[in-house]
């Protein structure tokens, strides 16, 4: 019964838009996971995030295998993401001039560091950005974890989901501040693009989703 | 079958949506389609409703941007950056909203965030349109005085907090919509904006 009441309850939030306030409309570019919180809403690991790359947003999406690559790291070494197979990969795209991916990286770092012993890989990709400019950004933010160029973006684009934010003209940067945690499998686990009006700077939901991945094993 | 909770529920749904036009003042601006970027007053100021504080910037075709100059229009102020993808998906369409609100004497304002003259010009020079008035907050300080304290708290650089974002600001100077950037429902043609500054105009006749 409790069940019912909720998915109930939750059409009826789902068809207000159709319902009501015509010509103030603007279609949702990207579809906001609307999923009824499990349980103790008050709590944020609980809440789902609210723009999960689920199949409606097209490949790569959550379930399916990442895309591999094989990309050069700040220190030279090649990093090729199926040779990772056997670990839990939290794979995150930054650029040196995103605000939003600069408040999270101290709590990438911090991720890094306190599952770095239960064998969590954290790796991030640098999307689209010179040699100057990669040089310049692995300098100044000494992260303790590979951060790999991606010189014309063309692995970001790759994991870049087809309907993902259309209105974003260069799609290579629509995965720009996106995290995915990535299982032992090389599978998808979880997957979400940046939300800048619900932004997760602590990656809260990442560690949620990194718990789950380490007992799923 | 069904809770008093999820029946009260299903009223408040249906009473938002029978009377749009009366409820439309009840509801959060940030409830309201297409405007989830709408500051909430626990960011702090400014708020829609407040003075926007003043400035005065070198603007691109010489001279000086200076907003109280601009007291008797309607202004939208945007805050951009070359480099930022969703300010660049959006830049085109600020000459559509200056051209096709001339008449209910709308100004476009637009101002670039810390970057280097050469970068900005280069850029601006294909990108911005001639309806639009553009001028540079090199140093950001512009910017920051519009940053809400407590809107991304988690930004360090204070200026950075209210790039692509977008105000309505009325003749008499104040603020009557603020939206910061809203990812999640991106609406590069400025829909939203659109609407409000048709309603708005049209109210002050």
């Amino acid at each position: 019964m409790a069940k019912i009441n909720r998915h109930f309850s939750y059409l009826l939030v789902s068809a207000v838009p159709l319902l009501g306030c015509a010509g103030q409309s603007a279609r949702p570019s990207a579809p906001v996971a609307q999923a009824a919180p499990a349980s103790a809403p008050s709590d944020p690991a609980t809440l789902p995030p609210s723009v999960l790359v689920t199949g409606e947003l097209g490949s790569p999406h959550i379930g399916e295998l990442a895309p591999d690559f094989d990309l050069v790291d700040q220190s030279g070494a090649h990093v090729r993401l199926s040779e990772l197979r056997g670990s839990v990969v939290v794979l995150a795209f930054v650029t040196s001039f995103c605000p939003f991916s600069a408040a999270a990286q101290p709590h990438l770092a911090e991720l890094a560091e306190r599952y770095g012993a239960q064998g969590v890989r954290v790796v991030a990709v640098d999307v689209a950005e010179s040699d100057e400019a990669f040089n310049e950004y692995v300098a100044r933010m000494k992260l303790p974890f590979p951060v790999l160029h991606d010189p014309d973006g063309a692995v970001s684009l790759r994991f870049t989901p087809t309907h993902a934010n259309p209105g974003v003209k260069d799609r290579k940067q629509v995965v720009v501040t996106s995290n995915l945690v990535i299982d032992r499998e090389g599978r998808i686990q979880f997957f979400t693009l940046l939300d800048t009006a619900h932004f997760d700077a602590k990656l809260v939901h990442v560690e949620h989703a990194l718990e789950h991945a380490l007992q799923g094993a | 079958m069904f809770s008093a909770k999820t029946a009260q529920k299903c009223a408040a749904m249906l009473a938002l949506c029978t009377g749009c036009a009366s409820a439309a003042a009840d509801v959060p601006v940030w409830q309201r389609p297409g405007l989830g970027g709408a500051v909430r007053p626990d960011m702090g100021a400014p708020q829609p409703g407040s003075l926007a504080p003043d400035f005065s910037l070198p603007a691109d075709s010489g001279g000086a941007v200076r907003l109280s100059a601009l007291r008797g229009d309607w202004v939208v102020l945007h805050f951009t950056a070359s480099w930022c993808p969703y300010c660049d998906s959006e830049i085109e369409h600020l000459g559509q909203i200056a051209d096709g609100f001339a008449t209910r004497h709308v100004r476009v304002v637009l101002l670039d965030v810390e970057e280097s003259a050469p970068v900005w010009a280069s850029y601006a020079q294909s990108h911005v349109a001639n309806g639009v008035l553009s001028g540079r907050d090199a140093s950001g300080k512009v910017a920051a005085t519009f940053a809400p304290p407590h809107a991304q708290p988690a930004f360090n650089d204070r200026a950075q907090a209210v790039l692509d974002a977008t105000l309505i600001i009325d003749p008499h100077g104040k603020i009557r919509l603020f939206l910061l950037p809203d990812t999640a429902h991106f609406d590069p043609t400025f829909q939203a904006v659109r609407a409000e500054l048709g309603r708005l105009t049209a109210e002050s006749g």
